[in-house]
């Protein structure tokens, strides 16, 4: 069954253009470190992970939870699929200018897995998410790590394969 | 329910036919290349199951897995598998004979999961399936080619992103 939760333009999809734009237009503006086909990668690498996630648990059978304005596949989900990108583009962009090593990588993870945790309440607050189908926020903080930790493996990956 | 346990015996011979082959494109090229096509099976599925009710993916939750297999992996692989050899080999006869070998795995395998209850068609038919994969394997053919000229172009020009 098909649930429409609101009809209007308002909020959830001002965060996500907004977000897009603006974090793009900032990489753009950021010293450039990584060759063009490595940024592609990180760009990539966001935007799939949450389309894996977001297509696996959110459709049924498990069907948890809703993106945005209804529970069809919309293009302002498209959009908000492409506004992760930037953000694991800048994961792996700081990551790497800060040159973490080591235990760093835990305090790392974490603190990008609680900004990730605070973006998705906001992202709920605003009708972005809705969870009325029996998901629960305390998940996310395990899956944002787990995935993290991917993207860290998936960059060690490819520098590797530089060599 | 042996759908599952089936769907994942082909993923590992699949990972292993393509972990073992002779790769033509860097680790980077093929990652992105797998993911581009890993949003599109996914799309694609998505829209034909949720918003156009042509086929209908399992609701059996055990059984879903297959479905992640099918749309994350096997699918994705064996266009990584096709754009390595297309690329390596010069014959256009034997790229030809191996676009088909691909193809013929793909349409196999999800002739086996409609079999094994996986996938329903709906409003949908063996024949449009055979179209969406064909797209796939030029979508793959066509990506690749574009990701080896932003790769060729990234070692030439040292600017990067």
């Amino acid at each position: 069954m098909i649930v429409v939760y609101e009809t209007a333009f308002d909020w959830n999809e001002w965060f996500v253009i907004i977000t897009l734009v603006s974090l793009s237009f900032f990489i753009f503006r950021i010293p450039k470190i990584f060759p063009p086909i490595e940024a592609i990668g990180y760009y990539l690498f966001g935007i799939t992970i949450v389309y894996f996630f977001d297509h696996t648990t959110s459709v049924r059978p498990w069907d948890l939870y809703d993106v945005n304005d209804s529970s069809k596949y919309q293009l302002m989900d498209f959009i908000y699929y492409v506004m992760n990108g930037p953000f694991s583009y800048m994961f792996i962009y700081l990551y790497s200018k800060l040159n973490i090593k080591g235990h760093y990588n835990i305090l790392y993870i974490f603190i990008w897995s609680s900004f990730s945790v605070l973006a998705e309440w906001i992202g709920v607050k605003i009708g972005l998410f809705h969870y009325d189908k029996g998901y629960n926020m305390y998940w996310s903080l395990p899956i944002y790590m787990l995935v993290q930790i991917i993207l860290i493996i998936y960059y060690h990956l490819v520098q590797i394969s530089k060599k | 329910m042996i759908g599952l346990p089936l769907t994942i015996l082909l993923t590992i011979f699949i990972s292993l036919f393509f972990f073992f082959q002779r790769k033509s494109f860097t680790f980077t090229e093929n990652s992105i290349v797998f993911m581009i096509i890993t949003i599109l099976t996914t799309n694609v599925i998505t829209i034909l199951n949720l918003n156009l009710q042509m086929i209908k993916t399992t609701e059996n939750p055990f059984l879903f897995p297959a479905v992640l297999l099918y749309r994350n992996i096997i699918i994705p692989l064996l266009v990584l598998s096709l754009i390595n050899v297309s690329h390596a080999w010069s014959t256009l006869k034997g790229k030809f004979f191996y676009f088909i070998f691909i193809f013929a795995c793909i349409n196999g395998i999800e002739t086996l999961l409609i079999f094994m209850d996986v996938f329903k068609l709906i409003k949908w038919n063996s024949f449009n399936s055979a179209i969406i994969n064909v797209a796939y394997l030029f979508i793959g053919l066509g990506s690749s080619k574009i990701v080896l000229l932003v790769s060729r172009r990234s070692l030439k020009n040292d600017s990067g992103l």
